[in-house]
């Protein structure tokens, strides 16, 4: 199969092993790779009601068919678990080069199964696979991990680690590469940290194989020239995600102390002009031509980002206009092995408990000195830290405030207030991993764009159809800030392929994705149910801003909803119906999901 | 009517003969944000939002003497 290497390797931490086996070609066909392929993998590896922090669960590395070639903004990796965090599906993705680096040893897939007996660093290069003792690193921050590694094997090997958060199973963990990238949400950490998996190590000396070698170097260099380097895109170069901060603060949709208000006065000392103030470098993933990433050095702090989704839910969201604080948090959570969109949440969270007397964290908004002491105090589990490092959803059955626990399955909201963009309210209550803005992002469109955010006209369909597009773009994968059309989808898989693909197969093939995701959180026992929101923004208008006085009427939301379902295929209680899923051929694993 | 504009990030470049992203232009009364895109030469389906003193504006809004207006470029992901 061109583009593909034919190879999953499988690794048994508990055995101590490492097999080669041949890639599933019919999977590889019908789900692609990145965020599709891990779906089919999983569902297959994993028994219903496995503990996501037990031996039993996987961890699955996976790039797609285009990564390692020239096609532009293709270094993206896809790791795939169940997450603790929400029990459902999980996937993440980070940037960098250790996408490209595993499909130049060889591999499409690395399944990684059992628990090692010691901390470990897995080490894999080209076909030798390793396990190497890390309890020298056990303990240490991301960075000196991965300096530590590179210096031990060489500065060509690229790493994936976790942090003391990972290792204290942490359920909001990230695991870490280059420093500051991440794949951030779910605890893909606290994973890899219960399988006392401290860091991956890969290099890679092969290349990948497309089919028309000459007619995917010529459909990529067109890409890159007419549809990537273009004023649609080339706002991931010239500013990186801090330019949202100023669409979220003008479509005021910008969380504000714990998604109490959707504008936030110090939003300027967070916004891109500042930003770029105390800029030095700039950074890019293998194959990019954008290089959304910025290096900073506001006062002693010193990061790659902060990233839109920290300035604003660790940032305003917790009542901080100080870019300085923002950036030595973002620092404190990278090293810490912490997503900062949820470290972010569960502090906020905590500071609104605090304010309103219902449990003292000692918390308060623009209080940046306790601020800047929770990052470590959450990833050791000392102190109010281990309280906070429960997550806002276990927080809040815990200390109350349920209502205003901003939270969709246990994933804590990331950087869009939905009152001001109501099909990002659905785009939450739907994801299939919770709170999550990667799965649809209508902002785009509707607060950030001409159409109208505060109805629910319209929105069901817009919803599913961005569902589908970054279920498939996801599957390739390609970058979220390429904003690329299923046509030229459909061009680059045809020339690495070698079979003509069309934007049909492919939308059908995002469809098919988004569906599993479903039929894997069905099979774990959630519902249509568990489709919700906090009640916070249902009921409560927000005061300021372009969106003041606004909130979602609950049965606009339920219309909304049973529009959508209805537009998928799906029951009046969100399960796919039979037909649906035959057309897409997923018949045979919905009899396996109870449908 | 005079009002301050702001081009940003990529849109910038519609700017370079005004000297930098952020300037003073004289416009007649009865100029709306959609004819103001336009007078400044940025293709409208580059641009993502226009806002008006801070908040989100309808692109029919008349403007009005002294107004601050920024004009933000497409942007994807999150």
């Amino acid at each position: 199969m061109s583009a593909y290497q034919g190879v999953v390797l499988r690794v048994d931490l508990t055995a101590r092993t490492a097999r080669r086996e041949p890639l599933n070609e019919e999977w590889a066909r019908l789900f692609w790779g990145g965020k599709g392929l891990g779906y089919r993998y999983l569902f297959e590896e994993l028994a219903p009601g496995t503990d996501p922090l037990g031996p039993g669960n996987k961890l699955l590395l996976v790039p797609g068919p285009l990564t390692g070639t020239v096609v532009p903004c293709s270094g993206k990796l896809t790791i795939v678990t169940r997450s603790p965090a929400t029990g459902t599906v999980l996937d993440c993705s980070v940037g960098g080069h250790f996408a490209g680096e595993l499909r130049f040893a060889g591999y499409d897939l690395v399944i990684i199964e059992g628990r090692a007996g010691e901390p470990t660093v897995l080490r894999i290069n080209d076909g030798e696979v390793a396990f190497e003792p890390a309890g020298d690193l056990w303990g240490r921050g991301t960075h000196e991990t991965e300096h530590r590694l590179l210096e031990r094997w060489g500065a060509d090997n690229r790493i994936l680690s976790i942090g003391p958060a990972g290792e204290n199973l942490v359920p909001f963990a990230c695991i870490t590469a280059e420093l500051y990238r991440q794949a951030g949400r779910g605890g893909v950490g606290a994973v890899m940290g219960s399988k006392n998996l401290k860091a991956i190590a890969v290099r890679g000396t092969g290349a990948v194989r497309a089919a028309d070698v000459g007619r995917l170097m010529e459909v990529a260099l067109k890409a890159l020239r007419e549809d990537v380097l273009t004023d649609t895109n080339l706002w991931a170069y010239t500013d990186g995600t801090p330019m949202i901060v100023e669409l979220s603060q003008n479509a005021g949709i910008l969380p504000t102390r714990n998604f109490q208000e959707g504008t936030f006065e110090g939003y300027q000392n967070l916004s891109s002009p500042a930003v770029q103030a105390v800029r030095s470098a700039k950074k890019g993933c293998l194959s990019c031509g954008l290089g959304c990433g910025n290096y900073i050095r506001p006062g002693r702090a010193a990061v790659e980002g902060p990233e839109y989704e920290t300035l604003s839910v660790a940032g305003a969201n917790c009542g901080i206009g100080d870019l300085e604080a923002v950036a030595a948090f973002n620092a404190a959570c990278d090293d810490l092995g912490l997503d900062t969109i949820s470290a972010g949440g569960a502090v906020a969270f905590a500071m609104e408990l605090t304010e309103k007397g219902i449990h003292d964290f000692g918390l308060r908004f623009g209080d940046t000195e306790r601020y800047l002491a929770m990052p470590g105090l959450i990833a050791r589990r000392e102190g109010t830290g281990a309280e906070l490092a429960a997550g806002v959803k276990r927080m809040a059955e815990r200390f109350g405030g349920l209502d205003f626990a901003m939270q969709v399955k246990g994933l804590e909201f990331p950087g869009y207030e939905p009152r001001g963009s109501w099909a990002m309210a659905l785009a939450y209550a739907t994801a299939p991993r919770g709170a999550c803005h990667m799965s649809a992002w209508p902002v785009a469109e509707e607060a950030y764009g001409e159409r109208d955010p505060f109805t629910i006209e319209g929105k069901a369909e817009l919803v599913r159809d961005l569902q589908h597009y970054n279920a498939f773009k996801f599957s390739l994968p390609l970058c979220d800030f390429w904003a690329l059309s299923w046509e030229a989808m459909a061009e680059l898989a045809s020339a690495a392929l070698g079979r003509e693909c069309t934007p049909a197969e492919l939308q059908l093939a995002g469809e098919r994705i988004f569906n599993l995701a479903r039929l894997f959180n069905l099979r774990e026992g959630f519902t249509g149910r568990d489709d919700t929101l906090p009640a916070r923004l249902t009921r409560d208008p927000l005061p300021s801003g372009a969106a003041a006085g606004r909130f979602i009427p609950p049965e606009q939301f339920a219309a909304m909803l049973a529009e959508y379902y209805r537009l998928r295929g799906w029951t009046a209680d969100g399960k796919p119906t039979p037909e649906r899923l035959a057309a897409l051929g997923l018949a045979a694993l919905g009899a396996r999901a109870g449908i | 009517m005079l009002l301050t504009v702001r081009l940003w990030g990529p849109l910038a470049r519609y700017a370079e003969e005004r000297g930098g992203p952020e300037f003073t232009l004289e416009v007649a009364g009865g100029t709306t944000v959609d004819a103001l895109v336009d007078l400044l030469g940025v293709p409208r389906e580059y641009v993502s939002m226009v806002s008006v003193n801070g908040a989100k504006a309808a692109r029919d809004r008349l403007l009005a003497d002294g107004d601050i207006v920024h004009v933000l470029p497409l942007v994807a992901g999150g």
